[in-house]
C-alpha cells in the first residue's frame, strides 16, 4: 500500500501527464525550481480532481437528460428497458475498448516500468498500479455510464438497492473483463494509439449524449409502435448481450455475470503475475531497402507542409479539433431547419481550434527549434505551413458541412456570405494562435499555449466570430426586426469585421517581429 | 574555411563566449575542447548560424553568415549535442525531408543511406523518432548529415550515446572525409578522440580561448598528457583534494 501511494504520489498517471521541457527551459532557464520551493504535490489526485471535476458536469447533464426522457418513456416500460440496455452496453463498450487500449501500454514494458521494476516494489503493486492507470483513464465513460443509470432509475423508478448492486456488478464485469485483456494484450499498444482511441472514445460519446438529447422531441408513442426500431435494438435485450446480463429478469444470467466476473479475475491475476510487463511486442524489422521504397508526397508538397500535415494525421487532439467542429455541424444540420443555424456553430467552434491548430504546429516546430536553425531555409518557408495548413483545412470542412448542406436540400444562399468571413477569421485565430504558442507557451509539452493566452485566444477568435455571425443570422433568420435593431446588427458585424482585418494585420506584424528575433 | 573575428555572445550580463578568434583550413579536423559550461556549444550555434553574436564576424567557405547563411547552411552539416529531431516522423521520413530540403537526388541518396545504416546498424528507419532513445536519434541524425557529404562538417560531442562501434566507424569516416577536403570542427569531451582525431585543438575556458595549438605542440610546450594540459589550464581545485574529500 505504501509503495503504491508513493507511485501515486510521485509518478500519478503520467503516461497522461507528459510534462514538457522546451516550453519551460526558455522561461525557467536560470529560474528557481518550483518543486523544491513549493514541496511535491500529490500527482494522482490532482489528475484525479481535474478528470472529476471536469467528468462531473457531464454526468449531471446525461443524468438529467435520460432522466427526462425516461420520465416519459416510463409510460412503456419495455421501451424504456430496450433504450437502457441499449444506451449500458453501448458506454460498457466504450468502456471496455478504452480501457484495453490503454490497459495494453500500462501493462506493456514502458520507459516507466523499465525504471520501476529495477526497484524492490512488488509486482503485484505495478499490477495494481497500471489498473488504475487504466481505470482512470475511463472516468469520462464512467461519467455518462453512471448518469445514465441513475436517470434510469429515478425516471422508471426501479428498486434502489437492487439496481445500485446490478450496476456494480456491471462495472465490475467489464473491469474485470477489460483487465483480462488488457493484460493479454500488454504491449500490443503505443502511447499514440491510447490516445487516438481516447480521443475517438470521447467523440463518439458527446454524440451518443447529443443523439440521447434528440430522442426527446421525439413521439414516445409512435416510438413504441415502430416495429423497424424495436428491432433493432432488439439485440442490446437479447440473452446473448453479455453487456446486460447483469440488469437481466433472468437470475440465471445475472448469476452467470457474477461467476463470469470472479473467473476473469481470477484468471487475470494468475496471467498477470507471468505475462504483465513483458516484451511481448513482435519486433518485425523490415529492410532499410524496403522502408525507403515506400512512396512518398514530400517532394509534391513541399519539406515543412508535407512535414506538417505529417503531424496533423498523427496527432490524436488534431483529428478531434478538426473533427469535432465538423461532425457538431453536421448534427446540427439534422436537427435544425437550414444551413445557417449548423454553420454558425461550427464557424464559432472553429475558428477558436483553427488558432489552437496553428499554436499547436508553431509549438512542435519551436520544439525541434536547433534543428530547423541549421536548415537551409527562412524563416517565413517554416512559419507559412503553420498558418496555412489550419486555414485551408478549417475552410475545407466549412465547406464540406455546406456540401452536405445541399445534399440534404437545407442549403441556404445566406451561407455563401460565411466564406469570406470563415477565411477573415480562420487567418486571424492561425496567426494569433501561432504567435501566442511562441511568446506564451504552455507548461506541458502538448498544451500550446499558457491559460492566460487560451482566454486571450478564446476571446477573441470566439467574440469576432460571434459578433460577426449572431447579426447576419439576426438580420436573414429573424422576421420583423426594428429599424434600430437592424441598423445595430449592421453596426455590430461590420465593426467586428474591420477590428478582425486590424486584429490580423497586427498579429500578423507581431508574429513576423517574434520569428524574426528567435 | 572557417573564419571568426572577436566573435562574442552576451547573454545579459553573462559573457558566454568572450572575443574569440578562429581560423580552421579545409582538411584540418579541429577538436574545441572546455569543461561544462565553458562555451563550446554557443560557439558551434554561432558559427552554424543557429545563434546570433552580440560583436564579431563570421566567414563559412568564404562567406559571411550575417549575409549568406542560407547559402552557408545549404553547404555545412551540424550534428548537434542534443539531436532534436521532429518526433512525429518515421526515420526515413525524417531523411526524405532532409532530402527535400536541401533538394538532394533521391536515387542517389537512397543508396547512400542504406550504406550507411549498414555501417551505423540501423534498422529502425519505420519507427517514429519519438520512440526512438538518444542514441537512435543520434545516428539518424549523423546519416543525414554524413549522406550528403557536406564540406564542413561541425559536430557537437558527436560520440555521445554512440556504441564502441558506431564511434569508432563515425571517427574514421572523419578522417577519411578530411583526407578528402572536408573541414571538421568538433567539440568533445574526450581527450583521447581529440588526441587520435584532430590536427588542432583550442582549449576554452570561461569563454576564452586559453591554448591552440596541434596535439603534439602543446605536449611538447607543457611535457604533459593532453588530459594533464587540459586540466592544469582548465581545472580550478586539485582533483586528488577532491577525491579525498569525498
Amino acid at each position: 500500500m505504501r509503495e503504491l501511494s508513493i507511485l501515486l504520489r510521485y509518478l500519478g498517471f503520467s503516461i497522461f501527464q507528459e510534462t514538457g521541457q522546451t516550453a519551460q527551459a526558455s522561461s525557467k532557464r536560470f529560474g528557481r525550481r518550483d518543486g523544491e520551493r513549493k514541496g511535491t504535490k500529490n500527482r494522482a489526485m490532482q489528475y484525479i480532481t481535474v478528470l472529476l471535476l471536469s467528468s462531473l458536469p457531464m454526468a449531471i447533464f446525461v443524468f438529467y437528460s435520460n432522466y427526462r426522457v425516461y420520465v416519459t418513456l416510463s409510460k412503456l416500460p419495455q421501451v424504456a428497458s430496450i433504450f437502457f440496455n441499449t444506451t449500458i452496453s453501448m458506454f460498457s463498450l466504450f468502456y471496455i475498448v478504452g480501457f484495453i487500449g490503454t490497459g495494453m501500454y500500462s501493462f506493456s514494458r514502458t520507459d516507466e516500468i523499465e525504471l520501476l521494476l529495477t526497484l524492490p516494489i512488488k509486482t503485484s503493486t505495478l499490477t495494481i498500479y497500471s489498473l488504475l492507470i487504466s481505470l482512470s483513464s475511463q472516468l469520462f465513460t464512467l461519467s455518462f455510464f453512471v448518469g445514465s443509470a441513475l436517470g434510469y432509475m429515478f425516471g422508471v423508478h426501479v428498486p434502489a438497492l437492487s439496481f445500485i448492486l446490478r450496476t456494480l456488478l456491471q462495472l465490475y464485469f467489464i473491469t474485470s473483463l477489460s483487465a483480462l485483456f488488457s493484460v493479454l494484450g500488454g504491449g500490443m499498444s503505443s502511447k499514440s494509439l491510447v490516445r487516438k482511441l481516447n480521443v475517438f472514445m470521447t467523440l463518439a460519446l458527446v454524440f451518443v449524449y447529443f443523439g440521447f438529447t434528440y430522442i426527446e422531441g421525439v413521439n414516445v408513442e409512435q416510438l413504441g409502435d415502430s416495429a423497424n426500431i424495436a428491432r433493432w435494438l432488439s439485440f442490446t435485450n437479447s440473452n446473448y448481450n453479455v453487456l446486460s446480463w447483469a440488469y437481466s429478469d433472468n437470475v440465471v444470467l445475472v448469476v452467470l455475470a457474477v461467476v463470469l466476473s470472479i473467473l476473469t479475475t481470477v484468471l487475470f491475476w494468475y496471467v498477470s503475475g507471468r505475462v504483465a510487463f513483458e516484451n511481448t511486442q513482435r519486433k518485425y524489422k523490415k529492410q532499410n531497402s524496403e522502408v525507403m521504397k515506400k512512396q512518398s508526397y514530400v517532394s509534391f508538397f513541399g519539406g515543412f507542409l508535407w512535414k506538417d500535415l505529417k503531424l496533423l494525421v498523427r496527432n490524436e487532439q488534431f483529428i478531434f479539433l478538426l473533427l469535432y467542429p465538423f461532425i457538431f455541424g453536421i448534427f446540427m444540420m439534422f436537427v435544425s431547419p437550414s444551413s445557417l443555424s449548423s454553420i454558425m456553430p461550427f464557424i464559432v467552434i472553429a475558428v477558436f481550434y483553427c488558432a489552437m491548430e496553428a499554436g499547436m504546429l508553431t509549438s512542435s516546430e519551436m520544439q525541434s527549434k536547433e534543428l530547423f536553425l541549421t536548415l537551409p531555409v527562412t524563416k517565413t518557408t517554416m512559419i507559412l505551413p503553420k498558418i496555412t495548413v489550419p486555414v485551408l483545412i478549417n475552410i475545407a470542412l466549412f465547406l464540406l458541412v455546406d456540401v452536405v448542406a445541399l445534399i440534404m436540400n437545407k442549403f441556404d444562399k445566406v451561407a455563401l456570405i460565411f466564406i469570406p468571413i470563415s477565411i477573415l477569421l480562420f487567418a486571424l485565430s492561425a496567426f494569433i494562435g501561432a504567435y501566442y504558442s511562441i511568446t506564451k507557451p504552455g507548461k506541458a509539452k502538448r498544451q500550446p499555449f499558457s491559460n492566460t493566452a487560451t482566454f486571450i485566444i478564446e476571446g477573441i477568435t470566439i467574440g469576432l466570430a460571434f459578433a460577426i455571425l449572431f447579426p447576419i443570422t439576426m438580420l436573414f433568420e429573424t422576421q420583423n426586426l426594428k429599424g434600430w435593431q437592424v441598423l445595430t446588427c449592421w453596426l455590430v458585424m461590420i465593426g467586428s469585421i474591420i477590428a478582425s482585418f486590424l486584429l490580423s494585420y497586427f498579429y500578423y506584424r507581431k508574429l513576423r517581429k517574434v520569428i524574426e528575433a528567435e | 574555411m572557417i573564419r571568426s573575428v572577436g566573435l562574442t555572445k552576451k547573454f545579459g550580463d553573462f559573457i558566454a563566449v568572450d572575443n574569440i578568434n578562429l581560423n580552421v583550413n579545409q582538411g584540418e579536423i579541429f577538436g574545441f575542447l572546455g569543461p561544462n559550461g565553458a562555451g563550446k556549444t554557443t560557439t558551434i550555434k554561432m558559427l552554424t548560424g543557429t545563434l546570433r553574436p552580440t560583436s564579431g564576424s563570421i566567414e563559412i567557405l568564404g562567406m559571411d553568415m550575417k549575409n549568406r547563411a542560407i547559402e552557408i547552411k545549404r553547404r555545412i552539416g551540424v550534428v548537434p549535442d542534443e539531436p532534436k529531431i521532429y518526433e512525429h516522423l518515421k526515420g526515413y521520413e525524417f531523411l526524405e525531408f532532409i532530402m527535400s530540403i536541401y533538394k538532394l537526388d533521391k536515387a542517389e541518396m537512397k543508396v547512400k543511406i542504406e550504406e550507411l545504416c549498414d555501417a551505423f546498424e540501423i534498422d529502425y528507419l519505420d519507427k517514429l523518432a519519438g520512440e526512438m532513445s538518444h542514441g537512435m536519434r543520434q545516428k539518424l541524425m549523423l546519416i543525414s548529415v554524413l549522406m550528403r557529404k557536406p564540406e564542413v562538417l561541425f559536430l557537437d560531442e558527436p560520440t555521445v550515446g554512440l556504441d564502441a562501434k558506431s564511434a569508432k566507424i563515425l571517427k574514421e569516416l572523419l578522417m577519411k572525409y578530411a583526407r578528402e577536403g572536408a573541414t571538421v570542427f568538433m567539440t568533445t569531451h574526450i581527450l583521447e578522440i581529440a588526441e587520435k582525431m584532430c590536427d588542432r585543438v583550442a582549449i576554452i575556458n570561461k569563454g576564452q580561448i586559453i591554448a591552440e595549438a596541434s596535439v603534439s605542440d602543446l605536449k611538447q610546450k607543457y611535457q604533459a598528457s593532453l588530459e594533464d594540459i587540459f586540466l592544469a589550464l582548465t581545472a580550478t581545485n586539485d582533483i586528488k583534494d577532491i577525491v579525498d574529500s569525498l
